[in-house]
């Protein structure tokens, strides 16, 4: 029993789930107003990237953060003009940046420090530490928990609240349901899809940052290695609710981390890996005609038509 | 009247073109940003690809897995899916090919190629039939079902290749498949072979079925407006799901053509996100069978051109992948600007 629910287990659950429910509260802002972002995982290698370079420049994890957030919304505006503005396939719009990011990012490594395979170490974010290591259990939990663990699932919590109890995410929601009904009642609909795509692939950037200056202190090639869809699946999976998606990423991330733990036993480690994508293929299976998501969603919402 | 149609039709290049004239113009503000000369760099790349029969050999390879990726995605999107799954149906269809390749050796050439290309078509089509039947019988949207099998493909291929047909050495490889098994090379030493032509004859092959037979009519309504393809009495839901499994044969052929052709064995995680590529050049080619073929080549002088430039002019290589981007970023907003030119050349007409 303890070999499935030790504490470094639980603590390697958290660090493998917490960019998946960044991701997956990133792809869950853009897809409430109705834009789907296939590009998740494009924006967050692109995050990762930022957050790497600009720590390893500027010697401070922080700045590499507040970089990669700032990377993400410049291509949260690329995806919100090219969706909103163009009126163009958001599936289409994702696949590109998906494309785009894993060029550019390998590019600009062989060009800046001539390998491609990776960056110099940086700085990277720490943990709670010491403070806490005097509770049982929990203690170990915690102290080796990132600040940037924290720092998204205080976003998580925010984004609930914002969501279901303020007048502006009830907006917010009501735009990925129906934008011409919103519009008709006076909501500056596109304002609405600009701010929202904008902050979703924001925090994107943010889940990409953890992957390179919370779990390592290193970009690597193409080191999302799909993240940005199983934080898709997650969204889905939670039913494009915050609390939801934190709990599928948790989920996953236990799957994953009981994965690593397994691998003196005789199960083949990548029959094990397909797992999450295999559970994820067989719930989508029993419940999709119940878990529907945004009505609008997807759908390219044309102010003229109306 | 007609000149209206005449224009629109003409105008549907257009947007095509003015990408990659933007891509290039911006890769060239990014050449003169690391301190080169966009001319000398372009030109390099020019010739790298087209230069001498080798290199055009090279580009024509490079281009045969996008033309086999981009029919693969054109038929589904022609019936209104998203198909983003051919990279998983392109590993386990190149997983089969190279299974029938090594296993059964020993028989005639022509009928262990087809065999091998057979079972690869089947593979694909097997992989497709799981999203296609998600899709249909419980909801599920297909771009999400096929990503996930993408990842389970990659497990699978990398379960078989490291554990069941690992051939002894570093490389996670299997096998080498028998010489009865191999597409023929065109152009020796390049890894240009027959798949390319077999590539070349499925575009036809797919536009006149998509153009000129009556299936491919069902199934272009379909795309066109669910509704209106279900009013004229077209069983849709059949046609959709056969669109899919057609896509996911089409994708298993196209690794099919990588494992026989080029490796001759199956190479743990050998794609490149080909394909997810392939979209691009679907799109790029106006979701035309017969459109894709240049924007494959296109698709593939970039890369081999890359190549060939980084080794001339101080430009990293992926300058070719980054324009590949591009084009795709400014296809993605090619709705826009279809929809401006036809409204000028309306309000043009209506001002005769």
């Amino acid at each position: 029993m303890s070999e499935f629910f030790s504490a470094s287990l639980l603590s390697s659950t958290l660090t493998i789930a917490t960019p998946l429910f960044i991701g997956a509260l990133g792809g869950l802002f853009c897809e409430r107003v109705g834009i789907v972002n296939v590009g998740l995982d494009g924006i967050m290698l692109a995050g990762a990237f930022a957050a790497a370079i600009a720590s390893y420049y500027s010697q401070s994890a922080w700045l590499g953060v507040i970089i990669a957030l700032l990377v993400g919304a410049v291509l949260g505006i690329l995806h919100a003009v090219i969706c909103v503005g163009f009126k163009a396939d958001h599936v289409i719009s994702g696949v590109s940046i998906n494309i785009l990011t894993s060029s550019v990012t390998v590019f600009l490594l062989q060009y800046l420090f001539g390998n491609k395979g990776q960056s110099p170490t940086c700085p990277k974010i720490g943990t709670l530490g010491a403070s806490f290591s005097g509770i049982p259990f929990l203690g170990f939990i915690l102290q080796s928990m990132s600040y940037l663990t924290v720092l998204g699932l205080v976003l998580i919590v925010l984004s609930h609240i914002f969501l279901y109890y303020t007048k502006t995410g009830l907006r917010l929601r009501s735009i990925g349901e129906n934008p011409y009904a919103a519009q008709s009642l006076g909501i500056p609909v596109v304002n609405y899809m600009y701010a929202s795509v904008i902050v979703g692939c924001a925090l994107a950037g943010l889940a990409g940052a953890f992957l390179s200056i919370g779990m390592l202190n290193v970009f690597t090639k193409n080191m999302t290695a799909g993240r940005g869809f199983i934080a898709l699946a997650a969204m889905i999976f939670g039913r494009w609710t915050p609390l939801g998606s934190l709990l599928t990423s948790l989920f996953f991330g236990y799957v994953l981390a009981w994965q690593l733990n397994t691998q003196g036993l005789s199960v083949p480690a990548q029959l094990v890996e397909a797992i999450p994508y295999i559970t994820t293929l067989l719930v989508l299976a029993f419940v999709s005609k119940h878990a529907r998501g945004p009505a609008h969603d997807g759908k390219i919402y044309n102010l003229n038509q109306n | 009247m007609s000149r209206v149609k005449w224009s629109e039709g003409l105008w549907q290049l257009i947007p095509s073109v003015i990408a990659v004239i933007a891509a290039l113009v911006i890769g060239a503000i990014i050449i003169l940003a690391i301190g080169e000369n966009p001319f000398d760099a372009y030109r390099a790349m020019l010739s790298g690809a087209f230069g001498d029969l080798s290199s055009l050999a090279d580009t024509l390879q490079r281009a045969t897995p996008y033309i086999f990726g981009a029919l693969a995605f054109l038929v589904a999107a022609k019936a209104g899916l998203f198909n983003i799954g051919i990279e998983g149906q392109m590993y386990v269809g190149g997983m089969a090919a190279a299974i029938i390749g090594f296993s059964v050796p020993g028989l005639p050439l022509i009928l262990h190629l087809f065999l091998a290309l057979a079972g690869a078509m089947l593979m694909g089509l097997l992989w497709a039939l799981i999203p296609g039947w998600l899709k249909v019988r419980a909801g599920v949207n297909e771009v999400i079902s096929t990503i996930m099998l993408n990842y389970v493909a990659y497990s699978v291929t990398a379960y078989l290749t490291v554990h069941v047909f690992h051939e002894p050495g570093l490389i996670p490889q299997t096998f080498q498949v028998a010489p009865t098994a191999v597409l023929a090379p065109l152009l020796p030493p390049s890894k240009l072979n027959t798949g390319f032509i077999l590539g070349l004859l499925l575009a036809v092959i797919l536009w006149v079925y998509l153009f000129y037979t009556p299936g491919g009519y069902d199934l272009r309504v379909t795309g066109l407006s669910l509704p209106a393809a279900r009013y004229a009495g077209i069983n849709s839901e059949r046609v959709i799901f056969n669109a899919l499994l057609m896509s996911g044969a089409i994708g298993g052929l196209m690794g099919a053509e990588r494992i026989l052709g080029v490796y001759q064995r199956f190479i743990h995680s050998f794609s490149p996100g080909y394909g997810f590529t392939a979209i691009a050049v679907a799109l790029l080619g106006q979701n035309n069978p017969l459109g894709i073929i240049p924007a494959a080549i296109l698709f593939g002088a970039l890369e081999s051109g890359g190549t060939a430039m980084s080794l001339q002019v101080n430009v990293p290589r992926e300058l070719g992948l980054i324009l590949e981007a591009l084009i795709i970023v400014f296809i993605a907003a090619q709705y826009f600007i279809k929809s401006r030119f036809v409204t000028i050349i309306k309000r043009g007409e209506s001002h005769e």
